[in-house]
């Protein structure tokens, strides 16, 4: 059981994993590619890259609601990529997700109570009598009344959903919450409020958090670390300080390019990057983003580039940085 | 001598309602001139999207234009008929859709749809409808237009289809170009492109724009006016400089304090 | 109270469909209301006797009151077509959930027995069922129950396979929700709406069938009083007595239209609830 347990500093850790799909015409689609990364303990990890770029996907892996076509997943040590039955159930009760669209994320028939009474219910770690008051409880946590219990999805706004949510997701006293762009769907102010609950979350019960989005400038405020993804590659991990100024990747300095940001300088032409990613059924041979990079040698056509530690703690995966 | 007016667009203190409802937007003014860009920024449910769908003669269902005036070209369109309408649509005023995609017909090639609408609004020969698309694909820098012309929706990304409904939306050259969030579902560097592209309209075009965005920064890099809306009214109006350092309404400075800064960049 | 007469007033014809149906099952528990005679009381004195006032529908060739016999027809046709739909839609949604929320190989085998059912003819293998295990009534019910069944099974998968895509499905396996929970708060839950119409449309069709076996001699036997066995009875008497085929036929095309009216007004119904 406690194979790997070794090094691991990290409570949830990838090493190596791909996912394919079998797409029409007997073609595959390659979501991830020998993936590797970790949460650490009581931290947050933001992944980040367009769409399409495999990080939902990784996401999923990572909670077990995929399975990866190869590779393995560690959660505090145990391996849990192939778990099945009661044992994948148990497993289920340390990492929770978050979803991106708050109505697609529940029963529409179902109140906010029955909602995350479900969830309670399920580990039965709650006794019978002390249920209603652990579902006030889990509401309080995420600043709802508790007249919310009798609402229906569709009766609420959408941060209002997206805090049931975290509600739920938060009933099993889960050691990782994993986001997957949990707050795209929301207006400013209601994001902005969602991930006020998170860090205090973060701060009061130690949760590591898995927080994925397309939005760098957002991921990097928010974040500890931050993984960049580039159609199912990990081009870069760095420190979330460090992204603004010290970001490596050709591909992460195109994104940076293109934030548009209240302080930058508007008489400046912003830089494009050219063409389109390609697509992830004709994953090219060497680096997947040399057809658009401006430092693309010959090589990188052919080779693909492996994630080297640049700087203590900083990764990437290019020759030419 | 050519005639110039003075604005394309002019809203006069426009209240529009929905039914009997209280307005869902309130005593709105606005003045757009040619060639100039203006943003209409406030988050959903503030009325942004009520303004363009008035200016098209568009509100859906019981919406009304309750009190107050909009000029096109200095003419009200408060007593146009379909068929007034109709001339208006699609040749002097265009849109470009949040997802273009989801309103091109999936089982046409962009081709096919292109020269149709070009016909259906204007006598000419197939073959001179073709050109004229490829031709508008191509001020768009679509890579390999003619490519384009035969695939269909689906076989392209979002940011192509964005920029097909852009050059679509070009193709009479309007005199008003109206986009509702044209970048909100695309990723940011795809947006890039989009937002370059729509300043470079200046150069091929005397098309006046006016945008919906809930994107603060990427309004201050485009335009020249920012119209802030809360609850479908106008809570801060002014240039980039006004609204970004001097921000009157403190529902402007909380939209400025929300927007995620990258640390250290542009500052 | 309030509540009730709004959605009366809302769904008016969908409230007189309902209100007819009432009454048909009204006339099914109790036929005595409408006549006082037994359908099954022979006087061949009064064989093929024309409508009149004593008997509104005439007699039959062995002068039993046509209708009493249409009256207690319903008693047989409306009951088995509730029996057989309960029993397709139980047994067809059954295995089209597990078929859809497993797939795999329990997914082929449901279908492929499935799709066996549905390349044969249904009378006619409804007729060899009834041949092998013997006309009467039940034997009509289970054979066409063998050949109806693959329709819900194939639209329950078909919803199912789109219900657990859905990220709540997810959510519920994230939080140790156990699969026959799933299977029964979400997939059967979420497919219902639809199943149920289908099933209320199929009430109608059922009855026809039904009819259709009997008439064929497969179903309902002599001296039952059964709409598609009286038709079959007053074939023979077509251009002397054409009561014995007009009075069931009739009933049968009312009670049928009631039903399928039903499944449709009920269908508009869920849509827009689903809508709003």
């Amino acid at each position: 059981m406690s194979e790997g347990a070794e090094e691991n500093k990290g409570i949830l850790t990838a090493k190596h994993v791909t996912k394919q799909f079998p797409a029409a015409k007997g073609r595959i689609l390659t979501a991830c590619e020998d993936v590797s990364l970790e949460i650490e303990k009581g931290r947050t990890l933001g992944i980040v890259g367009e769409s399409g770029c495999g990080k939902s996907t990784l996401l999923r892996m990572l909670c077990g609601i995929e399975k990866p076509s190869s590779g393995h997943i560690f959660f505090q040590g145990w391996e849990i990529t192939n778990l099945r039955g009661e044992e994948r159930r148990q497993m289920h009760r340390h990492i929770q997700m978050i979803f991106q669209d708050p109505m697609e994320a529940f029963h529409p028939a179902m109140r906010a109570g029955e909602i995350i009474e479900e969830s309670i219910r399920n580990y039965a770690a709650v006794p019978k009598s002390e249920r209603a008051s652990r579902e006030r409880e889990l509401l309080k946590a995420v600043d709802l009344p508790e007249s919310f219990a009798d609402r229906y999805p569709h009766q609420m706004s959408g941060g209002q959903r997206q805090r049931v949510g975290i509600a739920r997701a938060l009933a099993p006293d889960p050691e990782i919450l994993l986001c997957d762009e949990a707050t795209s769907a929301l207006d400013v102010a209601a994001q902005k409020n969602v991930l006020d609950i998170l860090s205090r979350l973060q701060r009061e019960r130690e949760i590591s958090i898995g927080f994925v989005s397309h939005d760098l400038a957002l991921v990097s405020s928010f974040a500890d670390r931050v993984a960049v993804m580039y159609l199912g590659h990990v081009v870069e991990i760095l420190d979330a300080e460090d992204v603004a100024d010290h970001a490596l990747h050709p591909y992460t300095k195109a994104m940076l390019d293109s934030i548009f940001d209240i302080h930058m300088d508007f008489s400046r032409e912003i830089p494009v990057i050219r063409g389109e990613a390609p697509s992830p059924l004709n994953m090219p041979p060497g680096c997947p983003f040399c057809d658009r990079c401006s430092k693309a040698c010959e090589d990188c056509r052919k080779k693909k580039p492996v994630l080297r530690e640049a700087e203590p703690g900083h990764f990437v995966a290019c020759e030419e940085v | 001598m050519e005639f110039t007016m003075e604005y394309i667009l002019q809203m006069k203190d426009v209240s529009i309602h929905y039914g009997n409802h209280e307005p869902a937007v309130r005593h709105f003014s606005l003045n757009l001139k040619p060639r100039s860009i203006a943003m209409l920024v406030g988050e959903s449910g503030s009325g942004k999207t009520t303004i363009l769908e008035s200016i098209l003669g568009l509100l859906p269902g019981n919406g009304h234009i309750g009190s107050g005036d909009i000029l096109l070209e200095g003419r009200s369109v408060l007593g146009n008929t379909e068929e007034d309408w109709r001339k208006i649509r699609g040749q002097s005023v265009t849109m470009i859709a949040q997802d273009t995609g989801a309103m091109l017909d999936p089982v046409m090639t962009i081709g096919k749809q292109f020269t149709e609408y070009l016909r259906a609004h204007e006598n000419v020969s197939k073959q001179e409808a073709w050109e004229t698309s490829r031709e508008m694909l191509k001020k768009v820098r679509l890579p390999d237009p003619e490519n384009i012309m035969n695939s269909y929706p689906f076989q392209l990304s979002g940011g192509m289809r964005q920029r097909v409904g852009i050059a679509m939306a070009l193709a009479f050259q309007p005199k008003l170009l109206l986009a509702d969030e044209p970048t909100s579902a695309l990723d940011v560097t795809t947006q890039a492109q989009i937002v370059r592209q729509m300043m470079e309209l200046r150069h091929i075009s005397d098309a006046a724009i006016l945008m919906i965005t809930h994107n603060l920064a990427l309004a201050a890099y485009m335009s020249d006016d920012i119209y802030v809306l809360k609850d479908g009214e106008l809570v801060d109006h002014g240039s980039r400089d006004g609204i970004l350092h001097h921000p009157k309404s403190d529902y402007t400075k909380e939209l400025l304090a929300a927007v995620p800064a990258l640390r250290g960049v542009g500052a | 109270m309030k509540k009730r007469s709004a959605f009366i007033w809302k769904h008016k014809v969908f409230s007189v469909l309902l209100l007819l149906a009432f009454l048909i099952l009204l006339i099914v528990i109790f036929p005595e209301i409408l006549t006082s005679k037994d359908p099954n009381a022979a006087v061949m004195m009064d064989a093929l006797q024309a409508p009149s006032r004593a008997h509104p529908f005439g007699t039959d060739k062995l002068g039993r009151d046509l209708f009493a016999r249409v009256v207690y027809g319903a008693r047989t046709s409306v009951p088995t077509a509730f029996l057989l739909v309960f029993l397709i839609f139980s047994i067809g949604s059954f295995l089209g959930i597990i078929a859809g929320y497993f797939g795999g190989f329990i997914d082929a085998l449901i279908m492929r027995i499935a799709d066996i059912m549905i390349a044969f003819p249904g009378l006619v293998l409804a007729m060899a069922i009834v041949g092998i295990l013997g006309p009467n009534l039940m034997n009509a019910v289970l054979a066409i129950a063998a050949v109806s069944w693959p329709k819900y099974a194939r639209l329950a998968r078909s919803l199912v396979l789109k219900i657990r895509q859905r990220d709540y499905v997810a959510a519920a396996v994230l939080t140790g929700s156990r699969t026959g929970y799933i299977l029964r708060r979400y997939m059967f839950r979420l497919s219902l709406p639809t199943l149920i119409v289908t099933a209320a449309t199929d009430i109608g069709k059922m009855m026809l069938e039904m009819a259709a076996l009997s008439f064929l001699g497969f179903g309902a036997q002599p001296p039952t009083p059964e709409w598609g066995l009286m038709l079959n009875e007053g074939r023979s008497y077509l251009q002397i007595a054409p009561w014995l085929m007009i009075y069931p036929g009739l009933a049968m095309f009312l009670v049928v239209s009631v039903f399928n009216l039903i499944g449709d007004s009920l269908r508009d119904l869920l849509d827009t609830a689903q809508e709003e």
